[in-house]
């Protein structure tokens, strides 16, 4: 409870404010999450799916929040570990520290894509719909996207196996938690409130199966990295990191199920909905249900972001 | 009819000058297109060469190694420790660590953990047989100090309230000299140290 803490705190206890620092970054860390899925995964709907996108505020507000959020949360990642590492008093001295180490090289080198990515939404910002159609705006965004889960699988447990497939596993559990997460904060603010019978009917089936594709890869290589992370049954039963793996699958189950009810939807009702034009009353169970998708989806990016501070004990 | 005749060349004149106005213009809105084009790739070409450069760096690629690069985690009574080696089994109840941490084998930089704001007691070398009362020895005693909440934890705790284990950011910057304006947002703890001379006898 947060009036426990200020009892901590006046009492100047150092572990608090180690613990304090912990719960920080955790959050640091959900932050940069939500800002890479954002950011990377708007941008990789309106490029595949919906390049008219391009010229939607509500798309456009999604990827930028997304780059703010990111680069709010490496800054923020930064100074934490610091904190929690090292405690001492925050300014530069702390950063320059934490900067040099390896962990603190390769935030930097993520703080450095942010900058990159900002070239990016920039040219989108500015020429909008025409951006999104050309390909050396796709080629620049597919770059610093792919460089951005490069450099934060850097930063992960997956980074101490030095194998190939760990690290192709590990990418590919990022850009299919990008592309899923991010496709269904812009399909809910950017497409359904519009409720247009051309842009649903073009663009909800080819983000359901880019949706599919996304979590059968976030899944498979989810268990490659539990393995490697864990690497026994009996592991994931006793151990921390086990059990916060199985309170992130539990959620992931729950959020697949109100996956699988949008699925349903769009094999059952779509067609409908286009036939209505749009009909609110038509398309209001699919906000419902995409509703769920994404408010659950924090959670589970809550579970992911508290195993990357836990050790695996393997 | 003359001058309708005059009036035709210069109507004549004009076309063809009009002609060649938009065909320059066009020309130029062609060279325009194309440059734009240019520019559009160049842009992207150098984002990609930069990921590549910015991703090497990160890798460490041609960085040495020393083992001057690790930063410790704190070494503190009360906490989960950070592992040392990451042996098999369970880490009981914590071992919480960044990913990526290389931990704390080869480490220059071990921060002095205890906070400068904990009460320390700090006695002088005692003398070993005391009798009488002799000026100069003291006790150096750091007094708990008053701290003062600042505005954006208690905004932040009265959203949270409920959140369990969500601490502040007050604990986390306090007393550490932040600037006034920041202690006031974020809350501060200074610490008050007094020096009191107590009678010590020897014998």
């Amino acid at each position: 409870m947060p009036g426990g803490h200020h009892d901590h705190a006046d009492t100047h206890d150092h572990p608090v404010n180690v613990d304090a620092a912990r719960s920080w970054y955790v959050l640091a860390r959900i932050v940069d999450y939500l800002g890479i899925a954002l950011f990377l995964g708007g941008s990789g709907f309106v490029a595949l799916l919906w390049p008219a996108g391009g010229g939607v505020r509500a798309a456009r507000r999604v990827i930028t929040i997304g780059w703010l959020l990111g680069v709010v949360g490496a800054a923020a990642t930064v100074v934490l570990e610091g904190v929690w590492a090292g405690g001492g008093p925050i300014g530069w001295p702390l950063v320059s520290r934490v900067l040099a180490t390896d962990f603190g090289r390769v935030w930097l080198a993520i703080g450095l894509l942010w900058l990159l990515g900002g070239v990016v939404l920039a040219d989108l910002l500015q020429r909008k719909e025409t951006a999104a159609r050309s390909a050396a705006w796709r080629i620049g965004a597919l770059a610093v996207g792919l460089g951005l889960l490069r450099a934060i699988g850097l930063t992960g447990h997956t980074s101490d196996a030095g194998t190939a497939l760990v690290e192709v596993a590990d990418l590919v559990h990022l850009l299919g938690m990008a592309l899923w997460i991010g496709g269904l904060v812009v399909l809910l603010f950017g497409v359904l409130p519009r409720r247009r019978p051309d842009e649903l009917a073009r663009v909800i089936p080819r983000y359901s199966r880019l949706a599919m594709v996304s979590v059968a890869s976030v899944v498979a290589a989810g268990v490659v990295l539990a393995w490697q992370s864990l690497g026994s049954v009996d592991a994931l039963l006793h151990t921390d990191y086990g059990r916060i793996l199985l309170v992130k699958i539990a959620v992931l189950a729950v959020v697949l199920a109100a996956a699988q009810a949008s699925k349903s939807w769009v094999g059952r009702r779509l067609d409908f909905a286009v036939v209505l034009r749009g009909d609110a009353r038509t398309v209001r169970p699919f906000i419902y249900s995409v509703t769920a998708e994404t408010v659950l989806v924090v959670f589970v990016l809550v579970a992911a972001s508290v195993l990357v501070t836990a050790s695996p004990g393997r | 009819m003359r001058p309708l005749l005059h009036c035709d060349a210069h109507k004549g004149e004009r076309t063809e000058q009009s002609r060649s106005v938009r065909r320059a213009a066009a020309g130029s809105g062609h060279v325009a297109a194309r440059i734009s084009l240019r520019r559009e790739h160049v842009v992207a070409a150098s984002l990609v060469g930069s990921v590549v450069v910015v991703l090497g760096f990160a890798s460490g690629l041609g960085l040495h190694h020393t083992t001057t690069s690790v930063a410790a985690p704190p070494a503190t009574t009360g906490t989960p420790p950070p592992p040392t080696t990451e042996a098999g089994g369970d880490q009981g109840g914590g071992g919480y660590q960044p990913a990526g941490y290389s931990g704390p084998a080869d480490s220059p930089y071990v921060p002095t953990t205890t906070s400068a704001s904990a009460p320390v007691v700090t006695v002088t070398a005692a003398p070993t047989a005391p009798t009488t009362t002799a000026p100069g020895a003291t006790t150096s005693t750091t007094t708990t100090p008053t701290c003062t909440a600042g505005l954006v934890p208690q905004v932040v705790d009265s959203l949270t309230t409920g959140v369990q284990g969500l601490p502040l950011l007050g604990p986390v910057v306090s007393g550490v000299g932040l600037p006034p304006l920041v202690d006031t947002l974020l809350g501060s703890c200074p610490a008050v140290t007094t020096t009191t001379p107590t009678p010590t006898t020897t014998r």
